[in-house]
This record gives C-alpha cells, sequence and structure tokens, in this order.
C-alpha cells in the first residue's frame, strides 16, 4: 500500500509517516499543495491523507481538483487543525471519505486508515458471523453476543450496528445509513436515527471501557471508533 | 358610517319627506286658504269687462220701498212680465224662487205672463240638508209656473272652504233622480246662441267646478225693479237684452262673498251676471288636473333638493328665494291660459326644506368630523407641535376650530417626517407596489444616481449592486414572508461598500399595502472588522492549534518522562484554551442556530472522550440517563464542548480512584418541561470566593487540581455563555456529601412527529 501525506508541517508528516511504517505500508510527504498534485498525476496511490491548511493549494482545492483530474481517485483522509463543525462537514460534503482533526492519538489515526484501506480493498464479505472485539455478530438470527451476554435487537437495530461495525473508524454520513438501514433518502426521521443510535450504544454498552466509543459528526453522521485493540 | 353614505341616508330622507309633506298637501288641499289669497289677487291683476247685453233687474231698497216688503205678491211679477213681453229681450232669467203655491188663480196668471215671454228660465234649488235625512231637497218651480217656463235651470252657487263664491257649477246632478241640472245662465246662452256653451261642452263631470273672474263690482248694467216696473226704463232699451231679475237687497239675504278683493258681496243676480260674461267670453280658470298640480308642486323642491348636492349653500339660498318667486309667477302666467296652479303646497315644500336639509347636513357634518377629530387625537404622533388655546364657542365653530387645528398638525407632521426622513443619517428609498422609486434619502452619498427618484427598482439595483450579489438581493426582495431572523441581505456594491438593506412594507392607516421602504446600512467597516475578526478566529483556530499539534505529535513517539508529559501538559492546555476562546469568540458573534439534539447521547459522547483521562487516574464517570430520550433544540459543537469542560473539571477535582456522577433526569422550571444534566464529583468542593465568580471570565480556580493540567481559564466561563445562549441556566454548589456539583438545566425542544420504524 502507498499513501501520500500532504502537510505543510514536517514534523506532522515525519509522526503520520510512522504510523504508516508501523501499519507496514510505504508513504510519500509532500510539503505543498502543487507538489502533491504534481505527484498524483505522475503516481498512483491508495490512500491521500490531506491538511487542510497548506501554502499552494489548500486541501479543499486539492479536494476539488482530484474529483476532476484524477481517474479511480484514492480514498482521502482530511487533516485539520480546524474545529468549527462547518469546516468538518463540509470537508466530508465536498468529498472526503474522512477527516482527522490534530491532534489526534497514534491509534486511532492507524484504525482510521487501515477502516478506509479496508474499505477500498472490498475485503469484507458477509460471513454468517463476525466477531468485532468482545461482540460477536450472528446475521443469520440477527443476534449479538457481548462476551457471554446475549442481547436482544430489533432487526432495525441490528442492522444499525451490523452496518457500524463493518464500518468502524469510518465515519458515516446520517443519509447513508438511512438509505442502506431505512432504504429512504428522506431527511424526515432524523430523531429516530439518533434514538437507534442511543439505544444501541445503551444496549451493547459501546464505551471506551469495553473498546468502542461512538462520535457524532455534527452536522454530517456517525463514527464507531475501535479503542485499544478492537480493530 | 362614512360621511358620504350618512350624507345620502339623509338626504333621501329629507327628499322622501319634503315629498310626502307636498304630496299630503296638495291632495288634501289643507291649504286653500293660503291658495284662495294667492288666487284672489292674481285674479285681480286682470279683470274682465262685463258683455253689453245683460241687464241686471235689481229688487233693491228703492224696490222695497215702492212695493213694500218682501215676499211681494206673484201679482207684482205678472206686471213686469208682461212689461218685458212687450220689450222683446233676448232672454230672461228670474232668480226668485217660485216653489210654493200660492192662490191657484193667481198661479195660473202669473203662467199665463211667463208663457207670454219667449225664453224666460226659472230656478231650481237643491236645499242643502234635506228633509227626512235626504242629502238634499229639490225644490222646483211649481207645476204652472215649470209648464210656462222656457226651461228651469239651477241656481246653487259653489261656495269655497273660505265661505267666498269663486267656482261656478255649470252643472248641477240631482244624484237620487240621476239627473243632471245645467245651470239657469247656461240656458239663457243656449237660448241666445241655440247651441250649449263650449264650456259646458268641455265638461266631463257634471260635478266639475269652474274658476270665474269677477268683473268690477257695479260695472253691469242694472236698473231697479221698480224704476222698470213703473216704466221709467224706455222699453226699447230691453230690445235683445240678456236680463236677470233678482233681490240686491241687503235685507234679502241673497249676498255672498266674493273675490273682489274688498271684502265685500255680491248679490246672487250680480254672480250669475258675471258668470254669463265668463260662459260667453269662455274664460273660465281651470284648475290644473290633480297629477299636474302634484307634478309642479314636486319640481321645486327636487329641484333644490337635487341642487344640494351640486351648489354651494349660498347659491341653494338665492336658488330657494327665486323658486318661490318662480311658482308665483308661474301661476300668473298660467291664469293668462285660464290655468290655476295653486302655489301653496310647492311654496311650503321649498320653504321646508332648505331648512331641514341645512340642519341634517350640519348634523352629519358635525357628527362626522367629531369622529373624525376623535380618531385624529387617538393615532396622532406625540411630536412637539404647539396647540392654540381654544375659547369657549358653539360647537360648530369649535369643530372647524379643531379641523383648521388638525390641519396644521398633519401640515407640521408631514414636515417633520420630510425632515425625519431627509436628516437620517442612513440612505433609504421607498419604492410603490409597481417598483417605482417613490422617494430618495441621501443615495448620492451610496454612489447611487441621484436621479433614482421614478426610477424601476430592478433597473436601480442593476446600477448599483454588484452582479455577484444581485441575485441574493431579487431572492431576499422576492420573499413574502420575511424570517424574523436575517431580515436584511447584504451586498457589495459596484465601488466595493458594502451594505445591509432591510424592507419594510409601508401599510396606509386601514393595513392595506402601500409599497415598500428600504433602509440601507453602510457596514463597509463592520464588514472589514468582522473579516479581521474571522482572521483573528482563524489564526487562533489554526496557526495556534497546528503548533500544539506538532509538539503532540512530537512527543508522541517519545519514551515518556516527565518532561515529555509536563511538555504535553502544556500543549493539551494552550489547545483547550484556543478552542475555548474561540469558541467563545464564535457565540459572541453568530446567532443562535438550534437543531434537534438527544441531550443524552451528547453528554455521554463528552464522557466517553474524556476516559483516557480518567481511566489514567481509575476515576470512575457513572452516567445515569433518566432522561428518557429527551430533544433538546442546541448548537451541538457548543454544546459538546461544554459538557466535556464540565466532566473534565470533575476529572481534575476527584481524587484518585474517585467517582464522577453524571446524572440527566427531564424536570420542570416554571411548568416548562426541562432536562437537566448535574456532574458532580468527589473532590474537596470550592471555596466561598469561589463560588462567588464561578462562570466570570479568566476566574482563577483555586481548587487543588489533581491533574497535572490547571483549568483553561475560559472553560466555566464558556460553559455558562453556552448554556445561556440556549435558553437554560447553570448553577454550581458544594454537595454536602463534599465535592462540587454544577447542574445545566435546558429547555426541552417541541415534541415533533415520532417517526419510529
Amino acid at each position: 500500500m502507498r499513501i501520500a501525506i500532504a502537510d505543510d508541517d514536517p514534523e506532522i508528516i515525519e509522526f503520520l509517516g510512522k504510523i504508516v511504517e508501523g501499519l507496514g505500508y510505504v508513504y510519500s510527504g509532500y510539503v505543498d499543495g502543487t507538489s502533491l498534485t504534481n505527484a498524483l498525476l505522475r503516481d498512483t496511490f491508495d490512500l491521500v491523507i490531506l491538511d487542510w491548511n497548506m501554502p499552494g493549494k489548500t486541501g479543499m482545492e486539492i479536494l476539488q481538483w482530484m474529483a476532476s483530474a484524477v481517474e479511480d481517485c484514492p480514498p482521502v483522509v482530511m487533516m485539520t487543525s480546524r474545529t468549527a463543525k462547518q469546516d468538518v462537514s463540509d470537508a466530508l460534503n465536498a468529498g472526503a471519505d474522512d477527516y482527522i482533526t490534530k491532534p489526534e492519538d497514534k491509534n486511532v489515526i492507524a484504525a482510521r486508515i487501515n477502516a478506509l484501506l479496508r474499505r477500498n480493498s472490498g475485503a469484507s464479505a458477509m460471513e454468517p458471523t463476525a466477531e468485532y472485539g468482545d461482540y460477536r455478530l450472528n446475521r443469520i438470527e440477527q443476534t449479538v453476543r457481548h462476551g457471554d451476554k446475549e442481547i436482544a435487537l430489533t432487526a432495525k437495530e441490528f442492522e444499525l450496528a451490523d452496518l457500524m461495525f463493518r464500518n468502524r473508524d469510518r465515519t458515516l454520513s446520517r443519509r447513508y445509513i438511512m438509505e442502506t438501514v431505512w432504504r429512504t433518502n428522506a431527511h424526515l426521521a432524523t430523531r429516530t436515527l439518533d434514538m437507534h443510535v442511543s439505544r444501541i450504544r445503551s444496549k451493547l454498552a459501546l464505551k471506551p471501557e469495553n473498546g468502542f466509543r461512538i462520535f457524532t459528526v455534527f452536522g454530517y453522521g456517525y463514527r464507531l471508533e475501535t479503542l485499544g485493540n478492537g480493530g | 358610517m362614512k360621511l358620504r353614505q350618512r350624507l345620502a341616508m339623509e338626504w333621501l330622507a329629507v327628499a322622501l319627506l319634503a315629498s310626502c309633506v307636498v304630496a299630503a298637501l296638495t291632495s288634501w288641499e289643507s291649504l286653500s286658504r293660503l291658495d284662495n289669497l294667492v288666487y284672489d289677487q292674481l285674479s285681480a291683476i286682470d279683470r274682465p269687462t262685463p258683455p253689453s247685453e245683460i241687464l241686471i233687474v235689481k229688487i233693491d231698497e228703492d224696490s222695497l220701498a215702492a212695493y213694500g216688503k218682501w215676499p211681494w205678491s206673484r201679482q207684482r211679477h205678472v206686471e213686469l212680465f208682461d212689461q218685458l213681453a212687450v220689450g222683446d229681450p233676448a232672454a230672461i232669467g228670474f232668480d226668485i224662487l217660485l216653489s210654493e203655491p200660492g192662490d191657484p188663480e193667481d198661479d195660473a196668471r202669473l203662467a199665463q205672463s211667463i208663457a207670454g215671454n219667449r225664453d224666460l228660465y226659472l230656478p231650481l234649488h237643491f236645499v242643502f240638508p234635506g228633509s227626512n235625512g235626504a242629502e238634499y231637497d229639490v225644490k222646483q218651480p211649481i207645476e204652472p209656473l215649470r209648464q210656462a217656463a222656457a226651461g228651469i235651470g239651477h241656481v246653487n252657487l259653489a261656495i269655497d272652504t273660505d265661505g267666498v263664491v269663486r267656482r261656478a257649477a255649470l252643472c248641477f246632478g240631482d244624484k237620487a233622480a240621476k239627473e243632471d241640472w245645467p245651470h239657469l245662465i247656461e240656458l239663457i246662452y243656449r237660448a241666445v246662441h241655440r247651441q250649449p256653451s263650449p264650456a259646458y261642452d268641455r265638461l266631463e263631470d257634471c260635478e266639475k267646478r269652474l274658476l270665474m273672474p269677477f268683473a268690477d263690482r257695479g260695472s253691469y248694467t242694472s236698473v231697479s225693479y221698480a224704476a222698470l216696473a213703473e216704466g221709467q226704463v224706455p222699453l226699447t232699451f230691453l230690445q235683445d237684452k240678456i236680463i236677470l231679475i233678482g233681490a240686491t237687497a241687503n235685507g234679502l239675504g241673497d249676498q255672498y262673498p266674493v273675490p273682489l278683493g274688498d271684502g265685500g258681496t255680491l248679490a246672487g243676480v250680480e254672480i250669475m251676471a258675471n258668470l254669463f260674461g265668463a260662459i260667453a267670453r269662455d274664460d273660465f280658470v281651470l284648475p290644473l288636473s290633480f297629477p299636474q298640480q302634484l307634478a309642479l308642486s314636486l319640481l321645486p323642491t327636487w329641484i333644490l333638493l337635487i341642487g344640494f348636492w351640486r351648489w354651494r349653500p349660498r347659491t341653494t339660498i338665492i336658488v330657494s328665494f327665486g323658486l318661490i318667486l318662480a311658482i308665483l309667477l308661474s301661476s300668473v302666467l298660467l291664469m293668462q291660459f285660464q290655468l290655476w296652479l295653486a302655489p301653496a303646497a310647492a311654496l311650503v315644500g321649498v320653504i321646508l326644506v332648505y331648512p331641514i336639509w341645512g340642519w341634517r347636513r350640519l348634523q352629519a357634518t358635525s357628527d362626522f368630523m367629531d369622529s373624525e377629530l376623535q380618531n385624529f387625537h387617538r393615532s396622532s404622533v406625540d411630536i412637539p407641535i404647539m396647540r392654540p388655546d381654544l375659547g369657549p364657542v358653539d360647537v360648530i365653530t369649535g369643530q372647524a376650530e379643531k379641523l383648521t387645528h388638525a390641519i396644521s398638525h398633519i401640515r407640521d407632521l408631514r414636515r417633520f417626517i420630510n425632515d425625519a426622513l431627509s436628516n437620517l443619517p442612513d440612505p433609504m428609498f421607498i419604492t410603490d407596489l409597481d417598483g417605482k422609486v417613490k422617494f430618495v434619502n441621501r443615495l448620492a452619498q451610496t454612489g447611487m444616481e441621484d436621479g433614482a427618484q421614478d426610477l424601476a427598482l430592478d433597473d436601480m439595483l442593476d446600477r448599483f449592486v454588484s452582479p455577484t450579489d444581485l441575485q441574493g438581493v431579487h431572492e431576499y426582495l422576492d420573499l413574502k414572508n420575511r424570517p424574523t431572523k436575517h431580515d436584511y441581505v447584504d451586498f457589495t456594491s459596484l465601488d466595493g461598500q458594502i451594505f445591509a438593506m432591510r424592507r419594510a412594507p409601508v401599510v396606509s392607516d386601514d393595513g392595506v399595502l402601500r409599497g415598500h421602504i428600504h433602509y440601507l446600512a453602510d457596514i463597509t467597516e463592520v464588514a472589514h472588522a468582522a473579516q479581521q475578526r474571522e482572521e483573528v478566529l482563524e489564526l487562533l483556530s489554526h496557526d495556534m492549534r497546528a503548533p500544539q499539534a506538532a509538539i503532540l505529535a512530537l512527543l508522541d513517539g517519545k519514551e515518556p518522562d516527565d518532561t515529555t508529559s509536563r511538555i504535553e501538559d502544556h500543549a493539551r492546555r494552550t489547545l483547550a484554551l484556543a478552542d475555548n476562546f474561540v469558541g467563545l469568540a464564535r457565540i459572541e458573534s453568530s446567532e443562535f442556530e438550534g437543531e434537534d439534539i438527544l441531550l443524552a447521547e451528547l453528554v455521554a459522547e463528552a464522557n466517553d472522550s474524556l476516559w483516557p483521562l480518567s481511566n489514567a487516574r481509575s476515576i470512575v464517570c457513572e452516567l445515569e440517563d433518566q432522561s428518557d430520550g429527551a430533544f433538546i433544540s442546541g448548537e451541538p459543537s457548543s454544546l459538546y464542548r461544554s459538557f466535556v469542560n464540565l466532566i473534565d473539571n470533575a476529572i481534575k477535582y476527584s481524587p484518585h480512584g474517585g467517582k464522577v456522577e453524571i446524572t440527566i433526569r427531564v424536570t420542570e422550571l416554571d411548568r416548562q418541561p426541562h432536562v437537566s444534566v448535574s456532574v458532580a464529583d468527589q473532590g474537596s468542593g470550592m471555596s466561598d470566593e469561589m463560588l462567588g465568580q464561578l462562570f466570570e471570565r479568566f476566574a482563577s480556580d483555586d481548587r487543588e487540581a489533581h491533574s497535572s493540567i490547571k483549568g483553561a481559564g475560559l472553560g466555566l466561563n464558556f460553559v455558562a455563555k453556552v448554556i445561556e445562549r440556549h435558553g437554560g441556566h447553570i448553577r454550581g454548589e458544594n454537595r454536602r456529601s463534599g465535592g462540587a456539583c454544577f447542574t445545566v438545566v435546558l429547555p426541552l425542544a417541541p415534541e415533533i412527529e415520532s417517526q419510529d420504524d
């Protein structure tokens, strides 16, 4: 796997590079937007980690440029020091596959990179059962077992839980979740999704102690984060 | 009611009343005395000359002196009739009743004498009231005389209600016998002219009475009965004369008041002579038929009534007097054509209608002015304008003065508004409903054309607004219902200034939209300031965070020791400070935009995010959710940050291995549903000094922090601002069992329809 890292701060490139190498991948670092775009035209990458604020071209500009200029566009993770909710949802809505707010723990970054590459390699076939940390999902019976405890879920709750486990460490848009689980793209029922996520959190006890944490990306969607050895 | 409607109603009422009065007066002839008075005066203007063939033979005082007291013996008349027969007159009318039989021999002698005359007519009388309850008795001459006479005619007089004889009954109907009796004079006319008189021919009804003109008193040739009987008159004088014999002596009672203007009376025989004159000349005056009389009586009243709408009061009063004259004049004129228009009803109508209308109009106008002035005072704007002191006057004058005052008040007000508008510091313009610019103020200073007046709004905007913002401005102007928030539109003008434009409706007093008023505020400086502020926030948000992030990234690979962990703490503290500062700045500069938030989820996530911190110090954060899925309307980022701050604080001040209790529950505040979140720690609690200034900016937290990280200073201030912004409350206190407890209370979001699967 080849990963392009673009950041105006060499320290950050080095930091991210170590994480990537730790995962067994190789990386190329770029300190400005122009060199990254040149590289993207010449070279092929499996993932691009893109800083929002860079000399030459900003992350948003590169994102828009990639959508039109690069064939078979690799997934993009936006890195940003900005925290405004609007910035995050703007980036995701503009086509970024995920985003990471600096500073972030290296384990989290590693999990997020893995999640994107996992999806990209298409290696997530639907097995009858799946294990995520202490959680074991039985897709035929639609049951979840946590340790030795059987947890009863409704059909929709199971589908939602399954979707989030399969896409752990990835930010899913509300729209995507609604279309996948409820098979509707209507904007209605925003409270319904909130309520289901809340029920999964409490029923499955998805909290840091159990190695998982549900994270709301305000104005965009949800992410199930793995902590420690969850992935 | 509007003045117009009220006046129309009043007018209609007055018109109806006047018409009814005039019609009633006309049909009941209740004003006949007045009419007669006029008639008498008018008929005196042109008295006829009597026909020369009439000779009245008077039974006067001289005759009574000569032949003794009345009644005379019938023998006396025999002698006269024999004498007359020799004179060969054209006809003789004998106005003496001969209805009682006397000595049969005398009666026979009289009959013979009557027959000896060629055309001698005898009278018949209707006596009112009749005997035995009959309406009248018909008194005919006795049988032999009736046979002898050339004819019998009635001699009844038509006496008006005032007792004056003005009319003649050419025909008198004996209804009981169904027999019409022509007048004696009519019979004489027929005897002379061998045909009925034209007036009689024209009579469509026997009962019709005709007004007859009277010749001056004494203008008829007359001789005394005695003189004639004594042969003092040559018999040739009688040749072809029409001789009317009757009593004129006062004592004989055959005297009637006549309209000769002198109040005197005329003997019956003289009235008959006048009647003959009228028949011979055919100059009877005919009263107008009722419809004609009614129409002509109403006409002047209606001329005035219609004139009331058009003419000024002065014109109306002149016209009124003119109409009175015209009515009298038309009576005079019609008289020349032998027609009688009774003027009284018409005169009364004209005299009546003007004051009544004047009164009603004044009343209506007065009431209207009163109510309008009241309205005006109720709605008048208090501006510094002097009020003149009004002395005591009558009501109408008082109202007029008030009106004058009100008008001058309005004039002042208009001036005031004009001054106020043109001196407004900000440019504005007013458009009408067609989008035409009607009023401009200080547009020149904005760079908009001076000649913007009467320009179409769209054209003006095209010339003024930069093309990129034009769309937005049009969208704003096209909005029918404006949201209360953002009720303005920002745009950049072609020369680079930035304006905020606000549009407000211009509505008339009764609520009809008349146009729009557009206010422009030059916000160039404000906008630039906001932009600079945004740049500062950008700097803090990114450029200050980035180095801290780099420091943390650098440290991440190092073996942790005391120095690196302290560097890491400082970096994190700087990050938190920047976050809180930026957060504070943002909420102070932006408008609140709430969205549905499941509060328990948000608190749970805030708690989860702090797990590494609590876990590192073996602190348990226990979350108890009793909110039953309570939604609030809020800003997720700032709320999230607030709860992170609160829980972070609780962890910081908790002892190693301690417990932080987070409780979410539904509660009520001021009878409104709320949801409360309390965060309680088991630390040492807060000092009194600290409790007093908990949420102030840069309040120093003097508690002993167990974490090596000191508070960021802005944390609680930020929380307080955020909660206040959400319409909630926050309080901090020490628990009785020790430790601090912070409670946040937020209003519940309104329920929306549940869309559960």
